[in-house]
């Protein structure tokens, strides 16, 4: 009597899983004796064959449709835009807590840009910011205003025309930032021998890229910034408008209240939309 | 020079409040997720939904990575979980469509039923579906796949072989009267195996070999 083929067991033993044990030694019993196994094994072995080649077909290297690409930035936006995270621990609430202290300290000084940072850069009044050429020559009207910039210090404002690389971002920020900080140290000291050649706060900023025009209005940079800070913590130590990796980028260069290492952002021209945050293109801390 | 950051570095940047880094790891990897969602899912909409869910739940648990494994492999756990959740609702509710799959006009027959690879990879039992797809469509290794599913690497190979054969069952390869067929076993889904005399159909999924 012809005993019914168990196809699991049957797959199993064709896979060789039974190799050795006493289940395995029945199975082989049962192809050996029964001719409705053994046509099964045969007829198994063949089709083992022709399904991965099935399967193997189907294979997709297509890559996730744009639409998708888009609900999941969204998604992930909304989830890091706080209503998927929740504070884990009062120290962590403690940080936030510093984080947008210092936020509101950096978005002071980011008002007092507002309100007369870039009339400056087109050849009025500088208020507290530094603008400064690619080669780190300051070009304010006048020296900066005491005011609540004080407190943060005050951002550099650039138009380097550089095009950063993600390999060199690091040591590039770092030293123009050391150059614009030396720039505006001589400038405090009354020194007139950097003053620009040639190069007003408007000539500086003529090199920012097209793209980024919308930020060079006081308003539109003031909501970047803000949102940057808001993120990141820390103060606003620079900002060039100039590309990265070949597309236009503000390159913001963080310096941080507390231990943790200064940082450059690069904003895409989105930065301070509604709904586009800070438009983060790439972030790195310079340790 | 600034070399790239390894997975692990954005996780760790990412559960440190970097808001960038797991935007970084997602684009490194969500090529591969998708396919596995596509194809575990059979349906473009439930694997749009499928691998944001996992997206979303690896975001929020990101500070519970451990690094017991790859967090290429973390991620498509999670992704793989994901989709077979939402295989398992839609098995728990028989009266809605599978998608892809043409639902008979009649119920079946013994006559032949061929079906398409893909309509067919659909009727298997979850757990089978999914290590098929890993292992014979995506080319994972067994290691790896047993990995990413949570289970023992002979109970991967189990269920690839058991999968397969019922896929030769679904395509017709196995031909009509093989074994004693005195029914058409059906499988833990409640869904028919197509064909009439084929070989019977055991439910010992998990049965370790």
């Amino acid at each position: 009597m012809s005993e019914r083929v168990e196809l699991d067991r049957l797959a199993d033993y064709a896979a060789g899983l039974l190799d050795g044990t006493p289940q395995g030694e029945a199975v082989a019993r049962l192809i050996a004796t029964d001719p409705a196994w053994a046509e099964a094994y045969a007829q198994l072995t063949e089709a083992d064959l022709r399904v991965r080649g099935d399967l193997a077909a189907l294979r997709t290297d297509e890559p996730v449709p744009a639409e998708v690409v888009a609900r999941l930035e969204a998604a992930l936006d909304a989830a890091g835009s706080g209503a998927g995270r929740k504070v884990l621990s009062l120290d962590a609430a403690r940080r936030r807590r510093r984080r947008w202290a210092a936020a509101a300290a950096a978005a002071a000084g980011v008002a007092a840009f507002g309100m007369f940072g870039l009339p400056a850069l087109r050849g009025t009044d500088s208020g507290g910011f530094t603008a400064v050429t690619a080669d780190g020559a300051g070009a304010p009207e006048r020296a900066p205003a005491a005011s609540s910039t004080d407190s943060v210090g005050a951002p550099r404002i650039l138009a380097s025309g550089t095009d950063y690389r993600r390999e060199t971002l690091r040591m590039a920020v770092a030293a123009l930032s050391a150059k614009a900080a030396d720039a505006a140290s001589q400038q405090g000291l009354g020194t007139t021998a950097d003053r620009p050649r040639g190069l007003g706060g408007s000539q500086a900023l003529a090199a920012a890229p097209a793209e980024l025009r919308r930020l060079v209005e006081h308003r539109a940079l003031d909501a970047c910034l803000t949102t940057i800070v808001t993120a990141y913590g820390g103060r606003v130590a620079s900002v060039d408008f100039a590309r990265f990796e070949g597309t236009p980028g503000l390159v913001v260069h963080l310096v941080q209240t507390d231990p943790a290492p200064a940082r450059v952002v690069v904003a895409g021209p989105d930065c301070g939309l509604p709904g586009s945050g800070p438009d983060v293109r790439y972030t790195t801390t310079l340790e | 020079m600034t070399e790239p950051r390894t997975d692990e570095a954005l996780m760790r940047a990412h559960a440190a409040g970097d808001p960038v880094a797991f935007g970084e790891l997602v684009r490194r990897h969500r090529d591969r997720l998708w396919a596995i969602a596509l194809r575990t899912l059979g349906d473009r909409d439930e694997a749009a939904d499928a691998l944001q869910d996992a997206l979303l739940s690896a975001y929020r648990s990101a500070g519970r990575f451990r690094g017991d494994a790859a967090v290429t492999t973390w991620l498509h756990r999670i992704v793989v979980n994901a989709c077979l959740d939402r295989v398992r609702r839609r098995q728990a509710r028989p009266t809605v469509p599978l998608p892809e799959v043409a639902e008979p006009a009649a119920p079946p027959t013994d006559s032949d039923t061929v079906l398409d690879v893909r309509t067919a990879l659909a009727r298997l039992p979850a757990e089978q579906r999914a290590a098929l797809v890993l292992v014979d469509i995506q080319g994972y290794g067994v290691a790896e796949a047993a990995e990413i599913l949570g289970v023992a690497e002979g109970t991967v190979k189990s269920r690839c072989a058991r999968g397969r054969a019922r896929l030769a069952v679904l395509l017709g390869y196995l031909r009509p009267g093989t074994g004693s067929g005195e029914h058409a076993g059906g499988d833990q889904a409640g869904n028919r195996p197509a064909g009439g005399r084929v070989p019977s159909v055991t439910t010992t999924e998990e049965a370790e070999p």
